[in-house]
Parts: structure tokens; sequence; C-alpha cells
């Protein structure tokens, strides 16, 4: 085919124009809350002391961190989905969860006395959370990818890790009402290692489905 | 590109007519500097043309166009080079003669990119080639083949998409 012919094809198919990659982003995250949220309703029940644990910081600041690892991911996945992306300052995005999270840390070593920090950090139930925020993640993580997949990202692993980042985001949020460790300590031991995890998977199959 | 993504066929045209005229030498330019034959040049300018057209919602209007162009065309030809890398290397004096032989006669590197359009089958085949080779309308090619306009547009669609994703089929082979 000459290269005018294509063009003369391409020309013809004018219309049709994608929505716009951000929209696609938005709309992924959109659904993957609402079927995580299904998800989660079918398989584990609400914390008892729901109401109580509203009142407390400590659990306030699991949903702080998890709703500032997913917003730092769509805002990176965003603009990782475009072609021209390379990597600069948004990249410090990535940071976010985690200095929000070390300041807790910090409090919470403040507060505790120091023969209190080991038994916090190991909580009750560490491989429950490391077994259901993964599971949790996992449409999302599809989602994401899938709207992923619209964009043109130049650096599919990044774009696949952020996906990840963001399916952890919205698992946690969830699975933060079911837990009853909510020390920042127990956070920053195993909900850090579960977003680890599914970033990794995020990325390498980033790597295979994100290419174009 | 703004009134191409409204839906300005005319404009669209315009546009890809030039925007080949930038990338063919640039293109050109990556392959003499890689060493690589000149002869698959207007396979990378149409994969790139291609990759435009398919990801232009990943353009945000409010930015330039230029930038997004070349960080398309640059994934474009590594991704080219690539490939070729990992098929037979060429000894470099025959490049060498590509290289001039090109510079002489502008027409080497114009010639057909005949790979792309095998690729598709069926309807998709028939309409992408009435489309372009024959420069038939939409309405044109619906009449002809029997089919509703709708059914041209998708099958149309269908069709770049899947010469855009082609080369993916030839790396993984």
């Amino acid at each position: 085919m000459k290269t005018n012919d294509l063009i003369n094809a391409i020309a013809a198919d004018a219309k049709a124009p994608g929505m716009p990659i951000a929209t696609t982003v938005w709309i992924g995250a959109g659904i993957g809350v609402v079927v995580t949220g299904l998800l989660f309703w079918l398989m584990l029940p609400v914390r008892p002391d729901m109401q109580a644990a509203l009142g407390d910081w400590h659990f306030l600041m699991k949903w702080v961190f998890s709703l500032t690892l997913l917003l730092t991911g769509l805002v990176l996945a965003i603009s990782l989905a475009r072609p021209q992306w390379a990597p600069n300052s948004t990249l410090l995005l990535l940071l976010g969860a985690p200095i929000v999270l070390g300041i807790g840390v910090v409090a919470d070593m403040i507060a505790l006395p120091s023969d209190a920090w080991m038994p916090t950090m190991v909580g009750t139930a560490p491989f429950a959370c490391l077994f259901y925020v993964p599971l949790l993640s996992g449409l999302p993580l599809a989602l994401m990818l899938l709207a992923l997949r619209q964009g043109a990202p130049a650096h599919p692993a990044l774009a696949g890790a952020v996906a990840g980042i963001i399916a952890t985001g919205i698992a946690a949020t969830f699975y933060a009402t079911h837990c009853q460790n909510d020390s920042p300590l127990f956070l920053a031991a195993w909900y850090i290692m579960a977003t680890l995890i599914v970033a990794s998977v995020g990325a390498l199959l980033g790597a295979r489905l994100l290419r174009w | 590109m703004r009134a191409a993504i409204g839906g300005d066929s005319a404009a669209y045209h315009t546009l890809l007519q030039s925007l080949s005229n930038v990338l063919r030498p640039s293109v050109r330019r990556g392959f003499a500097q890689a060493g690589a034959p000149l002869a698959d040049v207007e396979d990378v300018v149409q994969e790139t043309l291609l990759a435009l057209h398919l990801k232009r919602n990943t353009w945000d209007p409010s930015q330039p166009l230029g930038p997004w162009v070349r960080a398309i065309a640059r994934h474009k030809l590594i991704d080219a080079l690539r490939r070729r890398g990992r098929r037979v290397q060429i000894p470099i004096d025959s490049v060498l003669d590509t290289l001039s032989v090109a510079e002489d006669s502008s027409g080497v590197d114009r010639q057909d990119a005949e790979r792309l359009v095998e690729g598709l089958a069926g309807r998709q085949r028939d309409v992408v080639r009435a489309v372009s080779l024959e420069g038939q309308s939409i309405r044109e090619v619906a009449e002809r083949l029997n089919m509703k306009e709708v059914a041209v547009r998708v099958a149309l669609h269908r069709g770049l998409k899947t010469l855009g994703a082609q080369h993916r089929k030839d790396q993984d082979e």
C-alpha cells in the first residue's frame, strides 16, 4: 500500500474519535471501585466496631493512606498514558502515600511504648491482609490495564505498576473496613507489602499488555 | 488535528499528508544512524501514521501537537529498529551503498510498503482497499459492496486497528 493510499483510508476514518484517555482512566477506576465494593460486600463482613473506628485517627489514617495511593496513582497513570511522558518530577507522586504513612508511623511510635512496637506491627492478622488485598485488587487491576491499553505509554512496565498501585488503593480502601489492625505500623509492614506485590504483577502484565 | 478530531476529513487528510512529509526524512535519518536498510523507511512512516490515528485520544488538545507526534514517531522508530536488530544483521558496506543510492533517488524509500495491507482479510480488506487504493468515499464503497454506511465505517476502523497491531504479530513470531 502506498502511504498516500493509507492516508486516504485514515482520513476517511476521521469520525468516531475515541474518548480522551484521561476520561477512560477515570471511568476505569470508577468501575473498579464499584466491582471491588461488590466483591468485598460478598466476601467479607464490615468490622463490628465500625462506628467507633470512624472516630479514631488510626482508622482514618488507613483511608488517607489508601486514597492517597489511589489518587496519586490516577494522576500518574494519566500522564504515563501519553506517549510523550518521560521520567520527570511526576514520579515524586509515588512518594505521596509513603510520606503520609511515615508521618503516621512516627506519631504512633511516639504514642506507644517501645516494647509495643513489634506486636503492633505484626498485628492480629497480617496474612489475611496479604491475601485479601491482592485478591481484591485483581479486578480493578484488570480494569486499569484495560483502560491504559487505550493509551500509548512509552514505559509499559511502569504504567502497569501504577495500574497495580491504583488497584491496591481501591482494594485497601474497602479492606480497611474489615481489617481491625489500624496502626500505621501495621500498614507500613503489610499494606505496603501487598501494594508491592500487586504493583509487581501489574508491571509484569503491563510489559506484555501495554505495548503498542 | 483539532478539526480532524471534530471529524473534518479534508483537514485530516492535509495534516496527515504534511506529517508524512516531515516524518519521512526524520525516520530515514534514524535508519541511517542505526545502519538499517532504507527500504523499510516507508513501513515505519505508515506505522507512525496509523499510531497517530489510533492513539489520537492520548493527545491533549490544550497541548502543542509537535512533542506528541515526535514521541509517537520515536517510539515507532525504536520499535522498528529493535525488531530489525533481532533479524539478520547487514554488513556495513552494503548499508553505505544503500545510503548513497537513496540519497540520489528519492524514489527508493517511497516504494510501496506492501507488507501492511496483506494482513487484512474479508470485508476489512475490501473496504480498506476500496477507500485507500481506489480513493472511493464511504458512500460509494457502501453502494458497491452492498453494505450499510455504518458497517463500512466500522470495517474501515477495524481494518486500520488490525493494521496498527500488525507489527506486533511480526515481533512475536
